[in-house]
């Protein structure tokens, strides 16, 4: 059942965020030495809703069986869109190979749920030992699938990371930080993204990752503080003003209405925190990684990305959920506009991987689960 | 003639080179920055249009040529293959507003169908297929369950049960079921006057419904309504219809499923348990004029508990999935 609870983190994280297209390459058509290479996004929302409407559309009248070809369509527009030094990605993805694994994932759910109605005892055995096992496998074949099928300059990405480091970061560390109240989440997530990081590769050469674990502690230990700090203002303020708290916390007339206004409070509250980690995570990281000897640069402002989410999210509420593209898109614009890479001998130099080493084992399934898995 | 501006990779190094694409007798020709090749057209591949997104032009030796003047490369290239004039037509759709207009009116009118028409026949069509045994399965523990959070034991007068009994049989067996049902009798202040048919088929009746009652006509033609959600399966077409619509969602939503979470799968929930009602009603109707009991019993009742239920803010009130009462009253009176 993992994979669908996977599926459902990420579809509804902040509004679907786009997968930005994998890490990155250098490029640049005449080779410039020790250069700024800057990346953009050149998809507008006018094309992209007209590709998302008719996806839908034939989706629907095909009962889902399209799905895979709409979502290859959507990833080579975004891939092909977006642009490091003003050569295009690609995404190589074949839609068969997409419906192969989601028929096969669906057949591997289909015995679980019809084994666990026979045999409830199953559901256990499920739970602590199928579960831990077939995550990292999912995780490094849907990362394999994913890299494999994205290119640069005609160059694939790849991964090769360990299904072994993949259990501990994707099962031990969660179950650590779980077992911690939280203390160890952060570091989790740190070793998630060196994961992500440094088994990927552009070609033959290798991305880096020079981030720590207190990079990521940093955001949350802010708003931590400015939690606790606003807290003890409203706490003071009220006091100052002479206003006897009592029967504000104890009339029962007011329950309700205190209920709605610290629950929008509070979710408000939960709503600035994600976006100021999310956003100050996503820039340390990226400024910690390296492609070879080039570097990344990510400056995400924190008030942009609020804008963003609040206006993308009432948009798409408003709009019943049409304005979708509208939203991917200017969400995929923005954070591609802040990104770039310094190289220190231009795009030209990464060599491709022989074509004899990319197997072809599994990659069915990695389609399957294909669906976001981080960075 | 001047050629087609492209990148060119080799595919072995990161390189790009700026090079012309011509056509030259059935052969693409790639010529610049140290570059001269010559490749018979059908042994190319060419990525469809999509958009402005740039498409790639792969030769069979690995190397590729990135191209962004796509209406220059379509009247390049010669009759694309049947697939390649699909993705033209999709493109064709996408790329006009008009078309794409359309394709979101009838996006919204197939769904709209579906939801009205085809989950509910999917559900009836299921569960016709499947034995009476899942409907027991079903209500297993139901009552238990209501007795402990709901339920206190019936007031109802000993000596009228065995008598509602008797005709409630009476009832079950003119019905034709293929299940044998069975009446309980029960207290309960939060639902008020109601009465619920269990999928195992068990009919549980309120001692406020019992209370409100002006004849032992009234009770058996609740009764009868409630033998009709027996008999129709409502319980576990509700349960089917609940598992398909998310499953349809998430089938055709797929790369957007966003949508998914966004769907107001509630108000599809009451519109089914409306259905579900009038059928229930129609089925007591002809149940009732076969046992010779006038059917106005059934519309008395209804308009009194509905009545008794107004602007009560209870449980009940929450819970009454009922379409308006109104509506059903004409619909049963109408001969």
């Amino acid at each position: 059942m993992e994979p669908q609870s996977a599926m459902a983190t990420t579809v509804l994280g902040p509004f679907a965020p786009v997968e930005i297209a994998p890490p990155v390459a250098r490029a640049a058509a005449p080779a410039a030495p020790a250069a700024l290479h800057r990346f953009a996004f050149a998809g507008t929302a006018r094309e992209y809703v007209g590709i998302w409407t008719v996806n839908l559309l034939l989706t629907v009248l095909t009962v889902g069986i399209y799905s895979p070809w709409a979502l290859v369509r959507a990833r080579r527009w975004f891939h092909g869109s977006t642009l490091l030094d003003g050569v295009a990605f690609g995404y190589h993805a074949r839609p068969t190979q997409i419906l192969k694994g989601r028929l096969i994932a669906l057949a591997a759910i289909a015995a679980y749920v019809v084994t666990v109605a026979l045999y409830p005892w199953f559901e256990l055995v499920g739970t602590l030992v199928i579960l831990p096992a077939v995550v990292p496998w999912i995780v490094v074949r849907a990362l394999r699938f994913r890299r494999r099928v994205a290119s640069h300059r005609h160059l694939r990405f790849g991964f090769t990371g360990t299904l072994r480091e993949a259990f501990e970061v994707y099962i031990v560390l969660l179950v650590t930080a779980i077992l911690t109240a939280g203390l160890l989440y952060p570091h989790a997530l740190y070793r998630r993204r060196r994961y992500l990081v440094e088994h990927s590769c552009f070609g033959q050469t290798g991305f880096r990752f020079d981030g720590r674990s207190s990079g990521f502690y940093g955001p949350f230990a802010r708003v931590l503080g400015a939690a606790i700090a606003f807290a003890a203002l409203v706490a003071g303020s009220v006091i100052a003003a002479g206003v006897d708290p009592w029967p504000l916390l104890t009339d029962a007339e007011t329950e309700s209405a205190r209920a709605v206004v610290s629950l929008t409070a509070l979710a408000a509250g939960l709503f600035l925190a994600y976006t100021y980690v999310s956003t100050r995570i996503e820039n340390y990281a990226w400024n910690h990684t390296r492609l070879g000897a080039d570097r990344f640069a990510m400056d995400l402002e924190f008030g942009r990305m609020l804008w963003l989410y609040v206006s993308n999210g009432l948009a798409i509420v408003a709009s019943v959920g049409l304005m979708i593209p509208w939203a991917q898109v200017r969400l995929a614009r923005y954070r591609l506009s802040r990104l770039s890479l310094r190289t220190v001998a231009g795009l030209d130099r990464h060599v491709a991987i022989g074509r004899e080493a990319v197997s072809a084992t599994g990659q069915e399934l990695g389609a399957a689960f294909d669906v976001d898995i981080g960075l | 003639v001047s050629g087609l501006r492209a990148l060119y990779f080799d595919g072995r190094t990161s390189a790009a080179g700026a090079v012309e694409i011509r056509l030259e007798a059935g052969a693409i020709v790639v010529q610049g920055a140290g570059v001269e090749r010559r490749w018979p057209l059908a042994a190319i591949t060419i990525a469809p249009r999509i958009g402005s997104a740039a498409r790639t032009i792969e030769f069979p030796d690995g190397a590729a040529c990135e191209v962004r003047d796509h209406d220059a490369l379509d009247r390049l290239l010669p009759a694309p293959s049947p697939a390649g004039r699909l993705h033209r037509a999709v493109h064709l759709l996408e790329s006009r507003l008009k078309f794409v207009a359309a394709a979101l009116a009838l996006t919204v009118l197939v769904g709209w169908a579906s939801i009205e028409y085809g989950v509910p026949w999917l559900a009836r069509e299921i569960a016709q297929a499947l034995p009476r045994e899942v409907d027991a399965a079903l209500g297993e523990g139901t009552l238990e369950g209501m007795d402990q959070l709901f339920f206190t034991r019936s007031q109802v007068a000993r000596g009228l049960r065995p008598r509602l009994r008797a005709r409630f049989a009476e009832l079950a067996r003119a019905a034709g079921l293929d299940v044998q049902p069975r009446l309980e009798f029960r207290a309960s202040p939060d639902f008020g006057a109601n009465a619920f048919a269990l999928p195992s088929g068990i009919v549980v009746v309120t001692d406020e419904l019992v209370a409100s009652a002006a004849s032992e006509e009234e009770l058996l033609a609740v009764l009868a309504h409630e033998l009709g959600h027996i008999h129709h399966r409502h319980a576990l077409r509700g349960v089917l219809q609940n598992a398909v619509t998310p499953f349809l969602l998430a089938a055709v939503t797929g790369d957007v499923s966003v949508l998914v979470g966004a769907m107001p799968t509630i108000l599809i929930d009451m519109k089914y348990s409306r259905l579900f009602e009038l059928e229930a009603d129609d089925f007591a109707v002809a149940l009732l004029d076969r046992q010779g009991i006038a059917r106005h019993h059934l519309a008395d009742i209804l308009a009194r508990i509905s009545s008794a239920e107004e602007g009560d803010e209870g449980l009940g009130h929450y819970l009454s999935s009922h379409p308006a009462t109104g509506e059903r009253i004409a619909r049963i009176n109408r001969p």
